[in-house]
């Protein structure tokens, strides 16, 4: 038993988080009579689990469903189907009062730091609401805690009178941070926490993250779609598509030579802040949108734009079976029928000739 | 053809000639109408910018948001104006094409010459001639720019029906062409439809045909994949990079993404707190900038190949209100190298190695303490 929240404390050897086959629906309603005409799958059936004081990476383009995953892994959304364990319990099962006691161990910071804090509430009852949620400290010793938590973010203390709209958006981010922290988490959600921020605010905020996951031993889903920020800070990235989990592995080895080619075709998107890799650089760019999640295409969800599938000449397939995420090499999970041929192609790491492995390197060198 | 024009008399009446209609008031607005024709360049530069100032005149004070801004675009060369939120960047844009808003804000000082032609000189309606013939802009956010109660094919011919004086029926071939040139499939067929019923990619497609309907000699692009994913990002910049080609459009492009600057631009201007700190061809500003605001920037980004958790460097604090600059370098704040010159008085642009490359540093000037 945990001391503090009285929940079963499980395996300390197993997995902090664990997700297994979850989907999250949202219903469709329609016509005259509001019936329910379909559901957008968010999230369609992914697993996948976050070991103690790892920092696991969610990347993937708007609406493939990474928001879902994070809130559903904290049951701020209930699952359509399939369990989040938590420390080794389904979140599902405990009743109210478990489940806040469990909050108290899980937080998430969220994107936009200017709708996510009340602006009628000053910094000090922002961050001590957390501490009232959860009935800790007296009153004064409250206020002692604000004041080290602002000072721990990195803002002064002498601030914590003022209302939001007095800060900054890299501040502002900031005090979502220390409400976060407010209540000792085990496990914080950080859901895009730097994308509405600047460039040079961006890697303040970065910094902040990496320092409090040292200093507490943090665990982390990190979400974000952009993918040099979360290879900065990911022990595994998993990229996901149209509510798929799509590929997973060490940011080393899947940055190296990603073995999905919707993986291989987003790292050669990417913008690279280098004129001499840009111009030599290998692009796929693809065509069209993403599909529905409505109606999520046959078989591949991916196949509708894959380069991968036109190259091998359309194979059937793609278009009729779904790949099973499956070990392509080890810690290396790709859910592609040909993952063998992508991991061959040197599309989208050709620019990283220098610091890839040297088999990758010599590919591109032999058809530049 | 099912293109419908809503604001067209019963009847369908062809539209006459309006490039005749403009009113000439002014000595540029006669040069201008004789440069309407054709895209052949008048001057040695497309564009000169000189000593511009852009300031608004709020509550608080006037905001220097642009201060002594000087630049050239050559004809045909793709320019990055790049920098953070509140740089200037997008109202030095807004103020080349005359569109900042009035009141709060006001050109005070400076000189734009675009092709030969002084525009602070023009006319309102003259302005108006300029804009969207020569001119063409895309914004940041496709669904705010577009009207949403027009269907789109009204909404790409009424420009060239406006500027180039063409019939309904011939418009609309223009736009047809144009929607299947940006890579609209069944162009045709899509014309009736309203913006609304397009995605956030396609949308900036439709954008981007309506700013090159009368074919323009400079393309404004204020931040045009900012709010796409990068995959329909990488497709809308291959489509902007192909047409610039294509048609020999020169492109000021704005971003606050420096790695969409490396792959686009021939050469870029930094901005900070209103002003141009650094200017030179890409491979210069990138590889060996001269500002320390360039180089911090380009520090402070985590980059593919980074491992993992390496502490990023940072440039500390914010950048400066503009309602009073003051006489120092407005990086000194920030800045790790200033010394005590920098916080008494202001350094200009000055040469540094590479062609056209230039820094607002004393630090880096020849002679200078920072290596």
């Amino acid at each position: 038993m945990d001391p503090v929240t009285g929940l079963e404390t499980g395996n300390r050897a197993g997995p902090l988080v664990d997700v297994d086959h979850l989907k999250v629906y949202f219903p469709i309603y329609a016509g005259l009579l509001q019936r329910r005409s379909g559901d957008v799958r968010a999230v369609d059936d992914i697993s996948f689990a976050i070991s103690r004081g790892e920092t696991f990476g969610l990347v993937g383009e708007s609406g493939c469903g990474k928001s879902t995953t994070g809130r559903a892994a904290i049951r701020l959304r209930n699952p359509t189907a399939g369990t989040v364990k938590f420390d080794g319990r389904d979140l599902m099962s405990l009743s109210r009062e478990e489940l806040r006691l469990a909050r108290r161990r899980m937080q998430i910071i969220f994107q936009d730091p200017y709708s996510s804090l009340n602006p009628r509430m000053t910094v000090s009852s922002i961050i001590g609401e957390p501490l009232d949620t959860h009935n800790l400290g007296s009153k004064s010793s409250r206020q002692d805690r604000v004041a080290e938590l602002l000072q721990l973010v990195g803002l002064n203390p002498n601030y914590r009178n003022r209302y939001p709209h007095e800060f900054s958006g890299g501040q502002r981010q900031r005090i979502g941070v220390a409400r976060a922290l407010a209540v000792e988490p085990e496990f914080i959600v950080c859901d895009e926490p730097i994308s509405a921020l600047d460039v040079s605010i961006q890697a303040q905020v970065l910094n902040l993250l990496v320092e409090l996951r040292e200093r507490f031993g943090l665990t982390y889903l990190f979400i974000a779609h952009d993918l040099s920020v979360v290879r900065h800070i990911s022990d595994r990235v998993g990229v996901m598509y149209l509510g798929k989990l799509v590929e997973v592995g060490p940011p080393d080895i899947l940055y190296a030579g990603p073995g999905h080619p919707y993986t291989r075709a987003l790292l050669s998107a990417v913008p690279i802040p280098d004129p001499k890799t840009e111009r030599k650089r290998k692009r796929v760019i693809l065509t069209g949108d993403v599909p529905s999640p409505v109606n999520p295409p046959p078989g591949c969800r991916f196949h509708t734009r894959c380069w991968l599938y036109e190259r091998l000449g359309r194979p059937d397939v793609c278009r009729i079976e779904e790949p099973p995420l499956r070990e392509v090499r080890p810690q290396h999970l790709a859910a592609c029928h040909f993952a063998e041929d992508a991991l061959r192609s040197d599309i989208g790491v050709a620019h990283l000739d220098e610091t890839a492995e040297p088999a990758a390197g010599a590919a591109a060198a032999a058809t530049a | 053809m099912t293109v419908s024009d809503p604001r067209a008399p019963p009847g369908g009446a062809a539209v006459t000639e309006l490039p005749d209609s403009i009113e000439i008031t002014t000595e540029e607005g006669r040069r201008l109408a004789e440069r309407l024709a054709d895209n052949r360049p008048h001057a040695r530069k497309l564009l000169e910018v000189r000593n511009l100032s852009t300031q608004f005149f709020t509550r608080e004070g006037v905001v220097h948001a642009v201060d002594e801004v000087s630049f050239d675009v050559d004809y045909g060369e793709t320019l990055g104006l790049v920098g953070e939120s509140g740089c200037g960047k997008s109202v030095t844009a807004l103020s080349l094409v005359r569109l900042v808003p009035d009141p709060p804000g006001q050109i005070t000082e400076g000189q734009i010459i675009f092709d030969g032609i002084d525009i602070l000189k023009l006319s309102r309606s003259e302005m108006r001639r300029l804009r969207g013939r020569k001119i063409g802009f895309i914004f940041q956010d496709p669904m705010t720019s577009l009207n949403p109660t027009l269907p789109i094919g009204f909404q790409i011919s009424e420009s060239a029906r406006t500027h180039l004086g063409l019939s309904r029926n011939a418009a609309a071939d223009r736009g047809v062409e144009l929607l299947s040139k940006v890579g609209i499939p069944r162009a045709r067929d899509r014309m009736g439809d309203y913006p609304h019923q397009f995605s956030g990619g396609m949308r900036q497609r439709v954008m981007i045909a309506i700013a090159l309907a009368c074919d323009p000699m400079l393309l404004l692009a204020d931040e045009p994949t900012t709010a796409l994913d990068v995959t329909i990002q990488a497709q809308i910049l291959d489509l902007i990079r192909s047409l610039s080609a294509e048609f020999g459009t020169a492109v000021m492009l704005i971003t606050h993404d420096l790695g969409i600057a490396a792959g686009m631009c021939h050469r870029v201007n930094v901005m900070y707190a209103g002003r141009i700190v650094e200017t030179g061809v890409v491979d210069d500003v990138f590889e060996s900038a001269r500002h320390p605001y360039a180089w911090g920037l380009l520090d402070s980004l985590p980059r593919l190949t980074d491992t993992r958790a390496a502490r990023l460097r940072t440039i500390e604090g914010m950048p400066p209100d503009l309602i009073n600059p003051g006489a120092e370098c407005r990086f000194a704040p920030r800045c790790h190298y200033a010394q005590d010159r920098c916080r008494a008085e202001e350094p200009e642009l000055t040469p540094r190695d590479g062609e056209g490359h230039q820094a607002r540093c004393f630090g880096t000037e020849p002679g200078g303490w920072i290596p």
